[in-house]
């Protein structure tokens, strides 16, 4: 496979179950939540850093998921108990633990491996350089992202699929999801899990705040056009899509970072989609005043 | 390690002065949006100078696009599907992906003059030299100024813009001038926080305040007050040891004292609320036991036990609580102990116990007479509802409904001023 070819491939499974999971966040009105989360990966990271001494994939994973899991309950006991507005209670959160991250990376692992800028950044062009996953036959060319992102997304589509009117009664409707006799807590906790997952893959590829970029902005140009669930994410995933593809282009030719480049793509598209999806409306207006 | 301290109160009062006006605004995060704003108008400033630092540059264009920013989140605002959450959650990311990559692009060629823009990103910790002292407080004193100055507009200009608009002042102006300010805030405070925290300077101190009072004003003092807190702290544990980043351990310290704020603190806090409970069982129980025993004073039964007092109200099940509140008013020259464990009331009590009693009969007679509902059912309404009368509301619904009889076929007894 070509490398242009993975970079593609690994940015659309990401892709796919950030618009998927993000339409949710979106129509809950969590949008920040991914935020908050993006952020407060970093002390699970430093903390699995520093216990195992090494870079161990498995440990940074596990690390970065609690972090995210404890992120996500802690925002709802601060909201809960303190009857706090969520944002607040997402602010405070997100905030106490990045700096926890950067307290720590700070005192105890100034000389590690650790690179802030991998976090903030990251980078989609080492992904075809990274190693496989397996090693035997055709799948030892699945590099390990392109691997672990297809996988989370494949997940995020089955809960879309088996799970979407249970949570969305979850979400809006809390009577007749106690009829369906579900278990809530165990949905709400799959749901943060998918979310941290989605962020601690796509992270090493793009930058932990990118990823959240990926999470909002598709779904903001998939809501200028529609309102059903399904028509938000086709077209956010679409969007995404166009973009990564050109921003993929774009930075080969002009020495970009295509992370970055591909985020700051779908923000130029959503301002213009917004802008132009405005125009007609007017003309619209003008013509029933003309009539009337 | 003065200097730095210095600093780092002064910044907290300004942040926490200014963070409660993002807070009543229902933007908890709008500072957050803002501080990751900067990025690429730092960039740009970057550029403007010549590809060297210079301050004067990188303010202009670090404000310039956090202004930016804000305008286009007003503008989304008010078009239909979006709400605050996803305004600025598409803007925090969208702004910062081009910081990013101007950022990626820039440190590729001019990565060592680029070094110290990156720093902004967490913070350096670097210590504040004197000369940043002084517009520090400047602005301080400006916030200050404008704050009281214009206290009045400017809470209006959050909560009724109408009302503003029809007295012809303009609430955009204000609105602006407080978010310049915020943005010159967070730009002062980069250097020791860095961006991303910058913006929990305003954020933590101002949610902070919400547990200390329930008026405004006094908010505005002791979040100000708060800021200035935690910035003491974080610099004093920061000079404890080595590489300890004063940055994040100010927001630690703001964390924490939120956490005991809204545990502890004399407003809403758990603690509180609690207490407040307590309170209100207390006069529950007390009022049930007084209707008790007006209730056995009017039939003549003479001194009445414990368990009788306990036995006329469905919700008093508690004996020790009972015998304490008895206690209590043996005490307040209430009720008088006639034999050991026999109690009545005395001519005091019986006046308080009878206007609660009023209240419970006038209740009943009320939503028989008026709502139609069953005398049976009445009785259990009225119990809950006589904790809750005043004497105003109480002389309303006399009027509504004039009677001497409660349905029950009891006498209602009347209020004291008529009496004499």
């Amino acid at each position: 496979m070509s490398s242009e070819f993975v970079i593609f491939l690994t940015g659309c499974s990401v892709a796919l179950s950030a618009v998927i999971l993000g339409t949710y966040l979106n129509i809950s009105r969590q949008s920040l939540l991914g935020d908050a989360l993006s952020h407060s990966l970093l002390p699970g990271l430093v903390l699995a850093h520093l216990v195992t001494g090494e870079l161990n994939p498995t440990a940074l994973f596990f690390g970065a998921l609690i972090a995210g899991l404890a992120t996500g309950y802690v925002i709802e006991f601060i909201g809960k108990r303190f009857r706090v507005r969520e944002d607040i209670a997402m602010g405070i959160t997100f905030t106490a633990a990045f700096s926890l991250g950067v307290l720590l990376l700070v005192r105890y692992a100034n000389k590690s491996h650790i690179d802030t800028d991998c976090l903030l950044f990251g980078n989609l062009l080492f992904v075809p350089l990274e190693e496989s996953f397996f090693s035997f036959s055709f799948l030892k060319h699945i590099p390990m992202t392109l691997f672990q992102s297809s996988v989370i997304s494949l997940l995020s589509v089955f809960f879309y699929f088996l799970l979407h009117r249970p949570f969305m009664n979850l979400l809006f409707h809390e009577n007749s999801f106690k009829l369906s006799q579900l278990p809530g807590n165990f949905l709400k906790s799959l749901f943060l899990t998918l979310v941290s997952l989605t962020i601690v893959f796509g992270f090493k590829a793009m930058g932990a705040l990118l990823v959240f970029g990926l999470f909002v902005i598709p779904v903001g140009i998939g809501r200028i056009f529609n309102k059903s669930f399904l028509g938000i994410s086709t077209v956010g995933f679409c969007s995404a899509i166009l973009s990564l593809w050109i921003a993929i282009r774009l930075s080969f030719n002009y020495d970009l970072s295509p992370s970055a480049a591909w985020i700051s793509l779908l923000f130029v598209m959503f301002i213009t989609v917004f802008l132009v999806s405005k125009i007609p409306r007017r003309r619209d207006r003008a013509l029933k005043e003309h009539s009337t | 390690m003065i200097t730095t301290l210095t600093g780092a109160v002064l910044l907290g009062l300004l942040g926490g002065l200014l963070g409660n006006l993002l807070l009543l605004r229902r933007m908890a995060l709008l500072g957050d949006m803002m501080s990751h704003s900067l990025l690429p108008g730092l960039c740009v400033g970057f550029i403007l100078a010549g590809y060297t630092k210079n301050y004067f540059y990188l303010f202009l264009g670090a404000s310039f696009s956090a202004l930016l920013a804000n305008i286009l989140n007003e503008w989304l605002l008010k078009q239909r599907p979006f709400k605050s959450d996803a305004t600025l959650a598409i803007l925090i990311s969208g702004f910062y992906a081009i910081g990013a990559l101007l950022i990626g692009k820039l440190s590729k060629e001019h990565g060592t003059e680029l070094a110290g823009i990156k720093g902004y990103l967490l913070g350096q910790a670097a210590l504040i030299q004197e000369s940043d002292i002084l517009p520090i407080s400047i602005l301080l004193l400006i916030s200050v100024v404008f704050i009281s100055l214009f206290y009045k507009r400017l809470i209006l200009s959050i909560f009724d813009t109408q009302f503003l608009t029809f007295v012809k002042q303009k609430p955009r102006v204000f609105l602006l001038l407080s978010t310049t300010l915020i943005v010159f805030a967070l730009l002062v405070s980069l250097q020791m926080v860095g961006a991303i925290l910058a913006a929990s300077f305003l954020l933590i101190p101002a949610a902070i305040s919400l547990f200390l009072s329930p008026h405004l004003h006094r908010r505005f003092v002791y979040s100000a007050l708060c800021g200035a807190l935690i910035g003491a702290c974080g610099t004093y544990l920061s000079s404890l040891g080595d590489r300890l980043p004063t940055g994040p351990l100010i927001v630690l310290c703001g964390f924490t004292l939120f956490i005991l704020a809204a545990t502890l603190g004399p407003h809403k806090s758990t603690l509180s609320v609690y207490l407040k409970k307590r309170e209100l069982q207390k006069i529950r129980l007390e009022e049930n036991i007084l209707r008790a025993a007006y209730f056995f004073y009017e039939k003549n039964e003479g001194p009445v036990s414990v368990l009788n007092l306990m036995s006329r109200s469905s919700e008093n099940r508690d004996i020790p609580a009972t015998r304490r509140a008895l206690r209590h008013f043996l005490k307040k020259n209430i009720f008088k102990e006639e034999a050991p464990g026999q109690y009545s009331l005395t001519n005091h009590g019986e006046t308080v116990a009878r206007s609660i009693l009023r209240k419970h009969r006038i209740w009943e007679t009320f939503i028989v007479k008026k709502l139609g509902v069953s005398p049976e059912r009445a009785h259990d309404s009225a119990e809950v509802y006589e904790h809750y009368l005043d004497e105003e509301i109480l002389r309303t619904i006399e009027k509504e409904v004039p009677t001497q009889k409660d349905p029950h076929g009891k006498k209602i007894p009347q209020d004291e001023g008529e009496r004499e």
